[in-house]
Order: structure tokens, then C-alpha cells, then sequence
């Protein structure tokens, strides 16, 4: 398993947190993308869009290429993994036990339901 | 790239994620489910784990222990209530009994639709581990349909 630092984790929840910030990071799954390839679909300036990279710069979720004038930049996976892993057990957890619920439920209210309508 | 309804990009938003459900029963039927002990154990661990006993004292500052068990042994959740309103909201502090880590917080509220109910769960502040140890339920194998579907284009690039 990739070891990954408790701050690390903490930036990438942190930049996985903003919509802007999920959606470049879906533009760049398809590609190495160039700044101004990655502001257009976001009707956004460079300097905001521009910010929002160093974020996930920082976080690690990102990573620049420099072709002279041209930066480019491409996705890194795994901090983005470590992170939603964590996410996903307890969504796991969460999704099983609502299921159970579901059902437990379901079966109560057919014990019950002679009981609805007494004579 | 094409996005399941689903997408965890949107449960991602930060450390913490939110399910929504709509319940076949009424809303008092599903706030008893999540407070009465009795009615606790029936229900609460996803299916492959048992949940063996429950204690639970649903009153602000009130505790409650959930002991599970699954092929890796033993689970017990831990916390203490920090919000009840009947039949409306349910806020909670989540920890693993012998598994330190911060408190976690679990959100419940409850919308009355008459015969059915819409429960959205939100749980928040999910712990943050050195080295990202195995989770409790080991189920780290599975990968976030995100992280996958961002793994494959990476590939098809390769």
C-alpha cells in the first residue's frame, strides 16, 4: 500500500472538497492538459484557474510539466486513492447497514399489519 | 468520461460524504429503529458482518456501543450522542473501540413523507491516518469508482 502522510491526506480531502477543483481533475483523467485548455470549459480566468491547480498541486494530485513556455499538466492517482478509499469503507458501511435497515423495516410492518385495522 | 450517478466525486466533497435514502415506512417507525437498542441490533452492519449486542442511552450526552463481528474479528463502534430531536435528526460521534483515532460525527435526519421517509445520513470529519492503515473492515481492496475510472484513462494514455 502506497504510505501516505496524515497531512497529505488532509490536502487532498481538502482539494478533493471544491466542485471547480473536481471537475478540472475529471478534464485531466482524459489527458495531459495545458492551463489555458483547462480554463476554457470553466469560463473561468487563468488566474482563478490557476490557483485552483497550485491546490492540487500542493496536494499532490497534480503534476506541472514545463515545455518551455507551455506548462502542462497531468493527473496523479494515487493520493486521490488513498483518500477516497478511506471515504468509501464507511461508505460501504453505511450503504450495507441501510440495506439491512431497509429490510428490517419492511419485515416489521408486515408483523404489524394485522394490527393496523382492529376490529 | 462518464459519470455513474453515484459519483463519488460528489460524496468526496471533502472528509465527509452524505447518502440519501428513501424508507418504506413512516418516520416515527425509522427514528425508533435508530434509537431503541433492541431494534438497533437487527439492523446495524452492512450484510457479511453480525452486529452481535447494542447498548444504547439516546439522550443528549447519552453513549452507545455497537459490537460487530466479521471474518477479521471483532468491531465495536463507539461515541456519544450530541443531538436528538424525535423523528427529526440524530447526530452522533463515530469511533472504533480499540482502533484510536479522532471522533468521527454521524448526522441522521429524517423527513416525513407520510408512509415513507427520506433519511440522509452525512458522516463527517472521517479520520485521517498515519500511514493510512487498513481500515477496520478491510476493505481497502476496492477502489472508489473515481480513483478506477481516473486509473483507466490514465492507462489508455500509457
Amino acid at each position: 500500500m502506497v504510505k501516505c502522510s496524515s497531512n497529505q491526506l488532509d490536502r487532498t480531502f481538502a482539494a478533493l472538497a471544491d466542485p471547480t477543483r473536481r471537475s478540472l481533475l475529471q478534464h485531466l483523467s482524459r489527458g495531459d492538459r495545458c492551463v489555458t485548455e483547462l480554463a476554457k470549459p470553466h469560463s473561468m480566468s487563468l488566474p482563478a484557474i490557476s490557483k485552483h491547480l497550485r491546490i492540487l498541486e500542493n496536494a499532490g494530485l497534480i503534476r506541472r510539466k514545463r515545455r518551455g513556455r507551455v506548462h502542462s499538466l497531468n493527473l496523479e492517482a494515487a493520493p486521490m486513492r488513498q483518500a477516497s478509499q478511506w471515504i468509501e469503507e464507511y461508505r460501504r458501511f453505511w450503504e450495507g447497514s441501510l440495506d439491512r435497515l431497509d429490510e428490517y423495516l419492511k419485515q416489521l410492518q408486515a408483523k404489524e399489519k394485522p394490527h393496523d385495522h382492529p376490529q | 468520461m462518464t459519470t455513474p450517478n453515484n459519483t463519488p466525486a460528489a460524496a468526496c466533497g471533502g472528509r465527509e460524504f452524505v447518502i440519501t435514502r428513501l424508507l418504506a415506512a413512516p418516520c416515527a417507525l425509522v427514528y425508533q429503529a435508530w434509537t431503541d437498542p433492541r431494534q438497533m441490533v437487527q439492523w446495524w452492519s452492512p450484510q457479511g458482518v453480525a452486529c452481535r449486542s447494542v447498548t444504547a442511552e439516546a439522550r443528549v450526552g447519552g453513549t452507545y456501543r455497537i459490537h460487530m463481528t466479521s471474518e477479521r474479528g471483532d468491531h465495536i463502534a463507539i461515541g456519544a450522542y450530541r443531538e436528538l430531536i424525535p423523528n427529526r435528526r440524530l447526530q452522533f460521534t463515530w469511533q472504533w473501540e480499540h482502533y484510536p483515532m479522532p471522533d468521527s460525527v454521524v448526522t441522521v435526519e429524517f423527513e416525513d413523507l407520510g408512509k415513507t421517509t427520506r433519511l440522509t445520513l452525512t458522516h463527517s470529519g472521517l479520520p485521517v491516518a498515519e500511514d493510512a492503515p487498513d481500515h477496520p473492515w478491510g476493505w481497502t481492496s476496492a477502489l472508489d469508482k473515481f480513483a478506477g475510472l481516473m486509473e483507466q484513462n490514465l492507462i489508455k494514455q500509457s
